[in-house]
């Protein structure tokens, strides 16, 4: 049990590490995935940029109440989007749905605009379409028939109209929310987008390569090849050379990925990337991120979450004899992984939430949830150090309940041990 | 003692209420080829891999090269399990360099073995081919370089000869009497009582967990002590009750075969049947062969009904 010999793990890593890096798969996997994603993310830039302009322009008819005769809502329309153009239209707003949309069919306008006199009470204006509007839009859109109301009130007071509808024209004002962190000020969609890409990163590399080690072990046991390792080895330098092996190839796999991001946004690469990210809201441009916090705390809780699970999936590849049992045993180690995946997904817009604090400090979850809480900075050091204390005394018990299992249990043939048999292997194993 | 190879004594091992191995003395002396005899579930496995220290004893105590095993010593035997297997996908030499450094070897001086033991084997030209491109009989053959790879002290083998071809099953045991000759130990495990016959200097033989017997081979079917002799012969078998010879009579065509009971002495036989003028066809005084002394020792524990017992015993419960 003791007097595990480095030169045998180290052996067993390099075999595992290389039969896995050279695997075609693993290439395709490794350089396919960050293309695939630059292309997602460029590639409707692009095709905006080419259609000229930001998008393809909307020629919309207005149909107002009389009462908003005197608002230039067509200037208020291109104020708020370059590719809004409008005429005001003698439609009546009182007439049917059936009817606008009838006189629209005749017309060359791709919509109507129809803001009927109950819109300042509180009711809707309406926009009647041929065509597909994008969200970004709508909301431009929404915006002008906003200040097209102010304009109406203001006029109402006694205001010109004409200096109403100007100076409503002029600010074009955004939010930004800059988050409050020990090591500096950070936009914060931008850090819950960077939180959840990561994390997103985590749960893929643990339930993939967690499936990787089940395979594995299973392979040594049906190929008999453990039963040759075992005459070399101890069990616990064979799972753990397995563990920390594969382990490695993940984080290949990540450093891999990394550079790549970083040599093409350094040669501008990624401008189409950021183009679509700031159409959704974001703006990188300018941007100052806790790089160092976030790179470490991504690297700790990958490392300590993989030893985590991957010992408890070496197990299960221990205590299973085929594909079909290990379907089954996997999904109590699987939930531990999904589970807080899907928290993080839930809380990732209230990451200060008492609840994701209480779950980020259980253990099998805080690998994944409390990596999104320090990257959106709510984590308190307190609390950041006890998840840590609380997963490595975690990681302990599991490694040594694994290692009890997988001592025993690559030596079993047949059927799945059932739980009094697994019991008595902890205590005798 | 320093001759020994292998010592077990008063070594026990049970699962759950099983009793795999019960209070077995044994000792291999080195340079010797050495049986370990028993039905299928006697207990083989189970005391191989407790010489491997691959399962720890509940009693007493396990000895290699005169010391209690360890991971240096574990380094000097090799092992050929019963179960055998390759990474599927993975070239031989990798494999082979892998098995050997696993045993302390250095990654270059594996490397050099490899290959010259692959040319030994006619799989020279196969060295980056991946296991699972071979035969069988292939794959069996680079299993085996495995073992000896690292040059071992003690070659360990587990039911060697099953699954081979009689082809494979010649060429293992030319390896085994190659390396016997050059001083390795070596103690391998078999239900085939003929092949230890041929084989061994010693052997031990083991039934329902327990040793039934062991020695020298010469000396195990001397001291069976109940030498048969086979007379066959033309004429007329009544000078045999006129000398008091009792025996099995047997009518064999034209002739007569007689199997003479323990406690006779044979020469005495030939030397009246002679004189009886009879024509004596056959004559062979033949000690008993392994399989008839352990079927006769083991009793009611023997091959058939015991191992039965224990096989079921040991592949129900918890390894």
């Amino acid at each position: 049990m003791t007097n595990l010999s480095v030169a045998r793990v180290l052996a067993i890593i390099r075999r595992e590490y290389l039969f896995r890096v050279k695997n075609k798969w693993f290439l395709i996997t490794t350089f396919g995935l960050p293309v695939l994603m630059i292309a997602l993310s460029t590639v409707p830039a692009w095709l905006t940029s080419r259609a000229g302009g930001s998008a393809s322009p909307l020629y919309i008819g207005i149909v107002a109440t009389p009462s908003l005769r005197d608002v230039d809502v067509p200037a208020l329309l291109r104020a708020e989007d370059d590719g809004l153009a409008s005429d005001m239209t003698g439609q009546d707003p009182t007439e049917s749905t059936d009817q606008l949309a009838a006189s629209l069919r005749k017309t060359d306008y791709n919509a109507y605009l129809v803001i009927g006199d109950t819109v300042a009470r509180g009711g809707p204006a309406i926009l009647l379409s041929k065509s597909g509007v994008s969200q970004r839009r709508q909301s431009a859109i929404q915006r002008a028939v906003r200040s097209t109301m102010v304009a109406a009130g203001l006029q109402a007071e006694g205001l010109p109209a004409a200096r109403v509808t100007e100076a409503l024209q002029r600010p074009r004002a955004h939010l930004s929310v800059e988050r409050v962190g020990s090591e500096g000020v950070a936009h914060q969609d931008v850090l819950a987008v960077l939180a959840m890409v990561l994390c997103f990163v985590l749960y893929m590399m643990f339930i993939v390569y967690g499936q990787v080690i089940v395979r594995g072990v299973l392979e040594e046991k049906n190929s008999d090849i453990v039963e040759v390792l075992i005459s070399s080895v101890r069990p616990t330098e064979l799972m753990l050379g397995k563990v920390l092996g594969i382990g490695a190839v993940g984080l290949t796999q990540i450093a891999i990925w990394a550079v790549t991001v970083g040599v093409l946004a350094l040669y501008g690469l990624l401008s189409g990337a950021a183009v679509t990210l700031s159409q959704a809201g974001l703006d990188l441009r300018g941007l100052s991120l806790p790089y160092v916090t976030i790179g470490a705390a991504f690297l700790g809780f990958y490392l300590l979450g993989f030893f985590l699970y991957a010992s408890a999936f070496a197990a299960v590849g221990a205590l299973v004899g085929d594909d079909q049992q290990a379907q089954q045993m996997n999904f109590p180690v699987m939930l531990l992984i999904i589970v807080p995946f899907v928290l993080a997904f839930s809380g990732i817009n209230t990451p200060d939430a008492g609840w994701l604090a209480a779950a980020s400090l259980f253990p099998f979850f805080s690998p994944i949830l409390m990596l999104v809480r320090i990257i959106t900075g709510v984590a308190p050091a307190w609390q950041v150090v006890t998840s840590l204390v609380l997963l490595v005394l975690t990681i302990w018990g599991v490694a040594w309940v694994a290692g009890r299992l997988y001592r025993v249990g690559i030596l079993m043939k047949g059927k799945r041990p059932t739980l009094p048999e697994i019991m008595r292997w902890l205590r005798y194993g | 003692m320093q001759d020994a190879a292998i010592r077990l004594t008063g070594v026990s091992k049970s699962f759950g209420a099983t009793a795999a191995v019960e209070s077995l003395d044994l000792t291999v002396p080195r340079g010797s080829i050495y049986g370990l005899l028993g039905p299928n579930g006697a207990g083989k496995t189970t005391t191989i891999r407790m010489i491997l220290d691959i399962l720890g004893p509940d009693q007493g105590t396990v000895e290699v090269l005169g010391q209690r095993i360890d991971d240096r010593l574990r380094c000097r035997i090799g092992y050929l399990p019963e179960e055998r297997g390759l990474y599927q996908r993975m070239t031989i030499i990798d494999q082979l360099i892998f098995l050997a450094v696993l045993k302390g070897m250095p990654r270059s001086e594996a490397r050099k073995e490899s290959m010259s033991w692959l040319e030994r084997f006619e799989l020279g030209d196969r060295a980056d081919s991946m296991v699972e491109e071979l035969s069988k009989g292939m794959q069996q053959k680079v299993q085996f370089i495995g073992t000896i790879l690292h040059r071992p002290d003690i070659l360990i083998l587990d039911e060697p000869f099953s699954g081979l071809d009689p082809l494979n099953v010649d060429l293992l045991k030319k390896m085994v009497l190659e390396r016997h000759e050059a001083g390795t130990t070596i103690l391998f495990s078999t239900h085939m009582i003929e092949d230890a016959e041929q084989l061994c200097g010693r052997v031990c033989m083991i039934a329902g967990a327990r040793k039934v017997l062991d020695g020298s081979v010469s000396d195990v079917r001397a001291s069976a002590g109940r030498n048969e002799a086979v007379l066959r012969f033309r004429g007329d078998p009544s000078f045999l009750r006129e000398n008091g010879f009792r025996g099995e009579l047997q009518r064999r065509g034209e002739s007569y075969e007689l199997k003479l009971a323990d406690g006779t002495d044979s020469r005495e036989l030939l030397r009246r049947a002679i004189q009886a003028g009879l024509e004596v066809e056959h004559f062979e005084v033949r000690q008993p062969t392994l399989r008839e002394i352990f079927l006769e020792r083991a009793g009611k524990k023997g091959l058939d009904t015991s191992g039965h017992g224990a096989y079921a015993a040991s592949s129900g419960g918890a390894l």
